[in-house]
């Protein structure tokens, strides 16, 4: 996950980061 | 307490991507903190997304049939993509009718994404319902400049123009008839599902 990040770190590309990061907290994390 | 959670659920090309980079927006604007509010968008359902929650809001949102498959067709990748004959277009509606229902059922908000072309300032304001905030006039002004943007790449937005209706260059005749079997096989609702007549 991390290196998946990584990879799409570029100007632009912040929504979509914050949106991946997102999803997958409330998906795979019970805390939210 | 727990974390408000907000869901966007709906099928591809029907602006999701519209409406949660929206939110996203005015969580930012607001300064509501990324861990006081959740935000998160889906093409599938599953009722873990909502009731594992009990402070989940459910957005759905929906747009002409004619104009979801007119995105497909023009959209260059796999995920949205209309590849015939791998998939018939009749299979196509029948996936983005389904998906819709099941989100509509548990939805407290639904947005339509020819609203955001015809009259913006009201779909921005159903956005900031969803926040249960009333927007002031900086706030709509803010919004209204934001969604002049292209929220993603260039390949997955397919009509950079925002035009009303695009499905009568994409599609052949016979396409657009496929689509008209599939209203009336199905008995589904023409003046949402084939919204831009009506206008």
């Amino acid at each position: 996950m991390k290196d998946f990040i990584k990879s799409l770190k570029r100007p632009g590309n912040e929504t979509l980061i914050e949106s991946i990061v997102e999803g997958h907290n409330i998906i795979f994390k019970k805390d939210n | 307490m727990a974390h408000k959670r907000i869901v966007v659920g709906s099928a591809g090309k029907c602006g999701s991507i519209l409406l949660e980079y929206g939110l996203r927006a005015i969580r930012r604007f607001k300064k509501i903190s990324a861990h006081e509010i959740y935000i998160m968008r889906t093409h599938t359902f599953r009722p873990k997304y909502i009731n594992t929650n009990p402070n989940t809001i459910a957005c759905t949102t929906i747009r002409d049939l004619r104009e979801i498959i007119a995105s497909m067709k023009r959209y260059v990748g796999n995920g949205n993509a209309y590849h015939p004959p791998r998939t018939s277009i009749y299979q196509e509606c029948k996936k983005k009718i389904d998906l819709y229902y099941q989100w509509k059922e548990h939805s407290n908000f639904e947005f339509m994404y020819e609203e955001f072309i015809i009259n913006k300032e009201k779909y921005i304001k159903q956005m900031f319902d969803v926040f249960n905030i009333e927007p002031t006039a900086e706030d709509i002004a803010y919004m209204m400049k934001h969604t002049e943007q292209s929220y993603k790449t260039p390949t997955h937005i397919t009509n950079k123009e925002k035009k009303l209706i695009t499905y009568k260059d994409t599609l052949t005749e016979a396409e657009i008839q496929e689509i008209y079997d599939f209203v009336e096989k199905e008995n589904i609702d023409k003046d949402k599902f084939l919204y831009v007549d009506k206008l």
